[in-house]
């Protein structure tokens, strides 16, 4: 096999086509992750007393695996979930009227929420204490203290990572996005 | 699709993915280790700032660390060949193991450099300047003073990378390896329920994660047994 070098510029334009929907599959699953993170980073520094186990596995879950596999269970097996419930509770539809980009969504917003709530975690216990006490000192409450003292502070801190983990995701989440749009056809 | 979810189909697929959990294994050790030698290479002229080979090294760097892994195990599979051909050695033959390894090394060379630099930057210049001081020369110091305390620092951003690289080892199956996701993608083959595979695959590679994992904590805490603060 000899390389051939003009068509490097062939594919070049060609891949380039394919850029607005690897944008759109990277974006998506960290706004999506964004929030599912904000949500276990909360649980797990509040230590809520239920969830925070449940909270725990799915961090460690999620990062402990490969994201391939995520991927591929959840992009395989939520429509045979939904096609199960959707016959037994009656509905009248079933899973393949759903777009498979919405699949490719949630599984991805998942896998990004893992890495995001300890991103976040960190970031907010980064902040010296003493700037909490120092806002409940004169008056604020809980809300005000987060949204105008940590949360500026935290997100500065945590921007180098969030920057790390989104490099991450531009790689991992398009190339398997390919591989499981070509294991959904052979199945 | 129409077929039901077998549940016991995960239970008889992990003996048979288990059977190939030592490939798996093997081509994790043998990156990490062929990967942490020449990494260390590569991060000595960036350290000692070396005029032409610390640049060649920071663009080498840079591209590994940015480019996906996948499109390096391609580039790495369909660009060797094609090279060493123009020379006319014919590696056709060679078993696509050779070639996942030699990606993984480079990659995993790539960040353990990075990790060494910040580590050799961090141990004080103290202690370099008291070696240079006892006599000590260049070299000495470096494997004697310096290469001991950074290997510590560096410890636990090692495991973070034992268990990247342990994730990305799960890519290797997309150029014709038989490890554990090779394994499982002939058993989706023979029985259509990928589901129930891959599942199966989710709790193997958790398991090996987790224990990995432990076997950091449990060294980090040994090697920092010196560094205990004192219980008043």
């Amino acid at each position: 096999m000899i390389i051939d070098v003009p068509f490097i510029w062939t594919a070049f334009v060609e891949i380039l086509k394919a850029l607005p929907l690897t944008l759109l599959i990277t974006t998506g699953p960290l706004l999506g992750g964004l929030l599912i993170g904000i949500a276990v980073a909360a649980v797990r520094i509040n230590s809520v007393k239920i969830i925070t186990p449940i909270a725990n596995v799915y961090v460690s879950f999620f990062r402990g695996t490969p994201a391939i596999l995520h991927i591929m269970v959840i992009y395989l097996g939520f429509p045979l979930f939904i096609n199960k419930l959707a016959s037994y509770y009656g509905w009248g539809f079933n899973a393949n009227s759903i777009p498979i980009v919405v699949f490719v969504l949630i599984a991805l917003s998942f896998t990004a929420g893992a890495y995001m709530s300890e991103i976040i975690r960190s970031g907010l216990l980064a902040v010296e204490k003493g700037q909490i006490e120092a806002a409940y000192a004169i008056g604020m409450n809980r809300f005000q203290s987060m949204k105008r003292i940590v949360f500026p502070q935290a997100f500065a801190l945590s921007l180098p990572n969030l920057c790390n983990i989104h490099r991450l995701f531009a790689y991992v989440f398009y190339r398997i996005h390919r591989i499981a749009k070509r294991a959904k056809r052979c199945c | 699709m129409g077929k039901a979810f077998d549940i016991e189909l995960i239970f008889t697929s992990i003996p048979q993915l288990l059977s190939y959990l030592h490939i798996t294994i093997w081509i994790l050790i043998a990156s990490l280790v062929i990967g942490s030698t020449l990494g260390l290479f590569i991060a000595l002229p960036r350290i000692y700032k070396v005029p032409v080979l610390s640049q060649i090294a920071a663009v080498y760097i840079s591209f590994m660390r940015g480019t996906p892994i996948l499109i390096q195990l391609f580039l790495v599979f369909y660009g060797i060949p094609a090279l060493l051909q123009l020379i006319h050695i014919d590696v056709s033959r060679m078993a696509p193991l050779v070639f996942v390894i030699i990606t993984y090394s480079l990659s995993t060379a790539a960040s353990f450099s990075e990790m060494m630099r910040g580590a050799i930057n961090s141990v004080d210049k103290g202690q370099t300047e008291a070696a240079y001081s006892i006599g000590m020369s260049g070299k000495q110091t470096f494997t004697r003073i310096v290469l001991p305390q950074a290997l510590v620092v560096a410890f636990p951003n090692f495991g973070n990378l034992v268990i990247g690289s342990l994730k990305d080892t799960s890519l290797a199956f997309t150029i014709g390896v038989m490890d554990m996701m090779g394994r499982g993608d002939t058993i989706i083959a023979a029985t259509a329920h990928a589901v129930e595979v891959y599942i199966a695959l989710a709790i193997i590679y958790y398991l090996v994660a987790i224990i990995l994992e432990k076997f950091f904590v449990k060294s980090e805490q040994k090697l920092q047994k010196h560094d205990q603060p004192v219980h008043v």
